[in-house]
C-alpha cells in the first residue's frame, strides 16, 4: 500500500511541476539556460563557475521560479558542454571533463571524434535521468525528515558541509577551512538582524547593505580567471573541423563495452553528487579510475578505450543533478556553485529547505520536471548541432576575454544599478588573483560567505533556546552524529595531506572548481 | 626553487594579520554578549582567532620546507584592473557607451594578439550589444552618452 501510494504522491508531483513548467516563458529561460550553459561550457577557459557568475546577474529580475529554472540549466548545460573541448581539443571545458581528455582526445585522433562525442551525450542523458528519478523520489522524504530540525541540527549540518567542501576539493586543508572563516567574516559585513548594528561598514553608507553577492563572485573567479588565462592560452589545434552525423554512429562493439561504464559511472556520480566536496569533479576521477581498474586490459586506457569517457561523463552529469537533492530539501549547499543558487533564491525572497519543498511545490517540482525538459533539450542540442559547437570552440581567446569583462561589468552594474557594485568587483578581482597566486582557492570562501549568516543565526537561536548550554549539540542525535562526522572528515583530510606532503613534498596545488 | 616556500609563509602571515585585526576590531567595536545572548561582535571575535590559528598553521611549517613562488602576470593584472576602474569611473559622468570603449580597449591591450582593425570590431560590437542587449531588452537604466556640463 505503501509504494502505491508513493506513486500517487509522485503523479501529483510531476503534474503540479509540469504545470509550472510548462508556460512560454518558463520554457523559453529553460531553453535559454542550457542552451548559455552548453556555450560557455564548450569554451575552455570559462568554468562553470564562471559561467554561473557572469549570467546569474541577469535572472534576478526574473520570477523566482525562472530565474531558478534558467540557472540551473546554465549549471547542467555546462556539464554537456564541457566533454566537446575535451575530446576535440584536448582541453577540458569543464574541469569534471579533464578526465574524458585521456580517451576522448586520442579517439578523436583515430577519427572517431563524431562516436565519442554521440556516445558521451547518451552518457551524460542516461547519468542526468537516474539523478533526476533519484531527486524526485527521495527528495519528499528527506524534506519530511528535516521538517523537524532545529537550530542545532542546521548548524552542525552546515558545519559539516563547509568543513566537507572546503578540506576534500583540493591542496591544503587548513587553507580550506581559512577560507571559508574569511568567506564567513565577510558575509556578516552590513547590519546585524539581531542588534541592528552594522558590522564592519566602517560607517561607510554603501556598506549597510552588505557585499554584493554578484560582486563577489565575479570578482574572485570571474577577473582573476581571465587575467591568469591570457598569458597562459594555448594555440589550440583541431583534430577535425567538421564531423558528419555517419561518423558518430557507434558500431555494436561499442555499444557492448559502452552500457556497463554507464550504469557505474551513473551509480558513482548520484551517490558523491549529493555529498558536500565530493561533487562532479571528484566522481568523474573515480568513475574513470574505477573503469581502469575493473577492464580486462587495462592498457587500452589512454589510447582511445571508449569506458574512459563514458563512465566520466556519466557520472559528472548524474552528480551535477543530486548536488541540487541536498541543496533543495535541507537548504544546504556542497559546492560553491550550489551555494549561488541557494544565494540567488534567497535574493529572490524564497528560503531554500525543508519547508520550500512542501510550501513551494509549484517552485521545486517545476525545478525538477524542468531538469528533465533541460536535459531532452541539451540531447537535441547537442547531436545535430555539433557542427556550431565545433566553431565556437573556434573562438579564440583574446577576442573572448574582453566580452566578459564588459559582461561582469554591466552585469555587477545591473543587480542593484550601482556603480558601487562595480567598484566591489575591482577590489575583490585584485583580492582573488593574490589569493590565486598564494594557493588560495575562492570556492570554500564563496560558501563560507553565502552560509556563514545563516550559521551564525542559527547558532544564536540555538544557544538561546538551550540557555547557553552546548550539551544540547550533542544529546541530539543528529545533530551529534553530524558533528562526529565533521570531526572525522577534518581529522581525515589532516592526515591524507600531511600523509601526501611527506611522500611528494612538492605535489602542485590543483586549482578546481566545483 | 626556493629555499622557503615563501608563498605559504605570506598567505599564513597575512591570514594571521587579518585574523588578529577581526578579533581586536569586533571586540573593541561591537558588544560581545553572553553565550545564551550573544551579541554582535562575539561570532566574528571567535572567527578571526580561528583564522589567526589557521594563519600560524600555514605558514610556520612553510619557513621550513623549500617552495616555488609563482609568477605574477603583472602587465595583465594592472591593465585589466585599470581597464575595469576606466569603466565605473566613466559610466556615471559619460554614459555607457564610453564605458564599454575604455573597457574594451583597455582589456585588449593587456595582450598583443589584437590588431587595431579587430579591436575596432570588437568595441563596435560591445557597444552595439551592452545598448540593444543591456540598456533596451533588459531594461538596465544606462545612458548611452552623457555629458556632465
Amino acid at each position: 500500500m505503501a509504494a502505491v501510494s508513493i506513486f500517487y504522491d509522485l503523479a501529483d508531483h510531476i503534474a503540479i511541476g509540469l504545470g509550472a513548467i510548462l508556460t512560454p516563458a518558463n520554457l523559453f529561460y529553460c531553453f535559454l539556460g542550457v542552451l548559455l550553459g552548453q556555450l560557455v561550457g564548450a569554451l575552455p577557459g570559462i568554468g562553470v563557475l564562471v559561467a554561473i557568475s557572469l549570467l546569474f546577474p541577469f535572472t534576478f529580475h526574473l520570477e523566482p521560479t525562472s530565474a531558478l529554472i534558467m540557472l540551473a540549466g546554465i549549471y547542467y548545460g555546462t556539464a554537456y558542454g564541457g566533454s566537446t573541448a575535451s575530446i576535440l581539443l584536448n582541453v577540458p571545458g569543464q574541469a569534471s571533463s579533464a578526465v574524458t581528455c585521456l580517451d576522448g582526445y586520442p579517439m578523436a585522433r583515430q577519427g572517431r571524434a563524431g562516436v565519442a562525442l554521440f556516445m558521451t551525450t547518451v552518457a551524460s542523458f542516461v547519468g542526468a535521468s537516474v539523478g533526476i528519478l533519484l531527486m524526485m523520489l527521495f527528495s519528499p522524504t528527506i524534506a519530511q525528515n528535516a521538517l523537524r530540525f532545529g537550530p542545532w541540527e542546521y548548524f552542525s549540518l552546515m558545519l559539516l558541509g563547509l568543513i566537507a567542501a572546503s578540506t576534500m576539493a583540493s591542496g591544503a586543508p587548513a587553507k580550506g577551512i581559512a577560507m571559508v572563516i574569511l568567506g564567513i567574516v565577510l558575509g556578516l559585513v552590513g547590519i546585524d538582524v539581531n542588534s541592528g548594528v552594522g558590522r564592519f561598514t566602517f560607517d561607510y553608507l554603501p556598506l549597510y547593505d552588505g557585499i554584493s553577492l554578484a560582486s563577489i563572485v565575479m570578482g574572485l573567479f570571474g577577473v582573476p580567471e581571465v587575467i591568469a588565462t591570457i598569458r597562459d592560452v594555448k594555440k589550440e589545434s583541431f583534430v577535425t573541423r567538421s564531423i558528419s552525423y555517419r561518423s558518430m554512429v557507434p558500431t555494436r562493439d561499442d555499444m557492448s563495452r559502452s552500457w556497463a561504464p554507464m550504469l557505474r559511472g551513473t551509480a558513482i556520480g548520484s551517490f558523491f553528487g549529493a555529498l558536500p566536496g565530493a561533487g562532479a569533479l571528484v566522481s568523474s576521477f573515480m568513475a574513470y579510475a574505477l573503469e581502469k581498474k575493473v577492464a580486462r586490459d587495462p592498457s587500452r586506457f589512454g589510447k582511445g578505450a571508449i569506458e574512459g569517457i563514458i563512465a566520466p561523463e556519466a557520472a559528472n552529469n548524474a552528480a551535477d543533478q543530486t548536488a541540487f537533492i541536498p541543496t533543495m530539501t535541507l537548504g544546504i549547499p556542497g559546492s560553491a556553485t550550489m551555494a549561488i543558487v541557494l544565494g540567488v533564491l534567497i535574493i529572490h525572497g524564497v528560503t531554500p529547505g525543508p519547508k520550500l519543498v512542501v510550501d513551494h511545490p509549484d517552485l521545486f517540482w517545476g525545478l525538477v520536471m524542468s531538469f528533465w525538459i533541460g536535459n531532452v533539450i541539451l540531447v537535441i542540442l547537442n547531436i545535430p548541432l555539433i557542427g556550431m559547437w565545433v566553431k565556437v570552440l573556434s573562438i579564440p581567446y583574446h577576442y573572448l576575454y574582453p566580452v566578459i569583462l564588459v559582461f561582469v561589468c554591466t552585469g555587477a552594474f545591473f543587480v542593484e544599478n550601482s556603480s558601487f557594485d562595480v567598484v566591489q568587483v575591482l577590489v575583490f578581482a585584485a583580492i582573488g588573483y593574490f589569493m590565486r597566486i598564494l594557493g588560495l582557492s575562492a570556492a570554500p570562501l564563496i560558501l563560507g560567505f553565502i552560509l556563514g549568516p545563516m550559521m551564525e543565526e542559527h547558532l544564536r537561536r540555538a544557544l538561546l533556546l538551550s540557555r547557553g548550554d552546548f550539551w544540547l549539540f550533542l544529546e541530539r542525535p543528529i545533530s551529534a552524529t553530524t558533528l562526529a562526522l565533521s570531526l572525522a572528515v577534518l581529522i581525515w583530510a589532516f592526515a591524507a595531506y600531511f600523509r601526501s606532503s611527506r611522500a611528494a613534498p612538492k605535489m602542485p596545488a590543483v586549482e578546481t572548481e566545483s | 626553487m626556493q629555499s622557503r616556500d615563501y608563498r605559504d609563509v605570506m598567505s599564513g602571515a597575512a591570514l594571521l594579520v587579518l585574523g588578529c585585526a577581526i578579533t581586536i576590531y569586533s571586540l573593541f567595536t561591537y558588544p560581545i554578549g553572553s553565550i545564551t545572548r550573544m551579541g554582535p561582535g562575539m561570532f566574528p571575535a571567535v572567527l578571526g582567532g580561528i583564522l589567526g590559528v589557521l594563519g600560524c598553521v600555514i605558514g610556520i611549517p612553510a619557513w621550513f620546507r623549500s617552495g616555488e613562488m609563482p609568477e605574477i602576470a603583472l602587465r595583465q593584472l594592472v591593465i585589466v584592473l585599470l581597464s575595469i576602474g576606466a569603466f565605473t569611473i566613466l559610466l556615471e559622468p559619460f554614459g555607457v557607451v564610453p564605458a564599454v570603449t575604455a573597457l574594451t580597449v583597455g582589456a585588449v591591450l593587456a595582450d598583443d594578439e589584437v590588431s587595431v582593425k579587430g579591436a575596432l570590431i570588437l568595441v563596435a560590437i560591445m557597444a552595439l550589444t551592452t545598448v540593444l542587449l543591456f540598456q533596451k531588452l533588459l531594461g538596465v537604466p544606462f545612458q548611452a552618452f552623457r555629458w556632465p556640463l
